[in-house]
């Protein structure tokens, strides 16, 4: 199976990559093209809901480290939710992202990012 | 790719230099898997580490333009999935090569090595001989 890949905003600055099938040597590089122009422009978040990805190697964890990295630089979030057990299993052994970045839920991260956000508005005003 | 035999415990198969030919093993052996009725769990860390090992050879090992080729056996048993890689690279011993670095903070660390880890940590037990002018990485997966 390939890999489909669908982003979104679903709120201002926060936008969602759903990933579908596998992320591996073949398809890592069509993901990496996809996030390109999402990382050059303004973004606060990028949220993977990763519910339906059902495989994922070294050369798919690159991709996300890099898309971190790449946010991190910008002061914006990386966000995972919804991590297939096996998925999850990987990326711990991995150790190439923050357990942090790691959300049981959609909803979770989204809780999360909000409350960020709050958090940098009321920083603002005081 | 080449299917050199499939039966009912075992797979063999071969691949050439194109990196192409990754994903049509993985999914060989993905298949043979399956159809064996082996755990989802060992399924997924044998698809896996074939993934890594074989671009990892494609990538590192060969030193010249010239044919290669790389032969992957699977074998089942009640007890374990064993995977053989051999390839006719330079001499490479996967259980020497170093882990990445995790004692530096996350954002500071390359991603390299990972794979290999991947490797390591996904299996029972790992080992490596050179023989006749090849590589061979045995790795052991025990079944549910």
């Amino acid at each position: 199976m390939p890999l489909h890949i669908a982003i979104a905003e679903k709120k201002p600055g926060l936008h969602e990559v759903a990933l579908t099938g596998r992320l591996d040597t073949d398809t890592a590089p069509e993901l990496e093209k996809r996030l390109d122009p999402l990382l050059a422009g303004k973004v606060a978040a990028v949220r993977f809901d990763m519910s339906s990805l059902e495989y994922i190697s070294s050369m798919g964890i690159r991709v996300l480290f890099k898309t971190f990295k790449a946010l991190r630089q910008k002061k914006a979030m990386f966000l995972l939710a919804n991590l297939q057990p096996q998925i999850k299993k990987v990326i711990e052994i991995a150790q190439a992202l923050p357990p942090e970045t790691v959300f049981s839920s959609v909803k979770e991260a989204d809780e999360y990012f909000d409350a960020m956000q709050r958090k940098v508005l009321e920083g603002d005003v005081s | 790719m080449v299917l050199v035999s499939d039966e009912a415990r075992s797979l063999h198969i071969a691949i050439g230099r194109d990196m192409a030919d990754v994903g049509r093993a993985n999914r060989s052996l993905e298949e043979f898997l399956e159809s064996r009725a082996v755990d989802a769990q060992a399924t997924f860390a044998a698809t896996v580490v074939l993934e890594e090992i074989l671009t990892n050879i494609l990538k590192y090992a060969y030193e010249d333009g010239g044919p290669h080729e790389v032969r992957i056996g699977a074998e089942i048993d009640a007890r374990e999935l064993v995977l053989q890689i051999a390839d006719d690279g330079r001499p490479f011993d996967i259980l020497a090569a170093p882990a990445p670095d995790f004692d530096r903070p996350v954002e500071c660390r390359d991603a390299g090595g990972l794979g290999i880890h991947l490797v390591r940590a996904l299996a029972q037990r790992v080992e490596y001989r050179r023989a006749g002018g090849r590589n061979v990485v045995t790795v052991h997966f025990s079944l549910k």
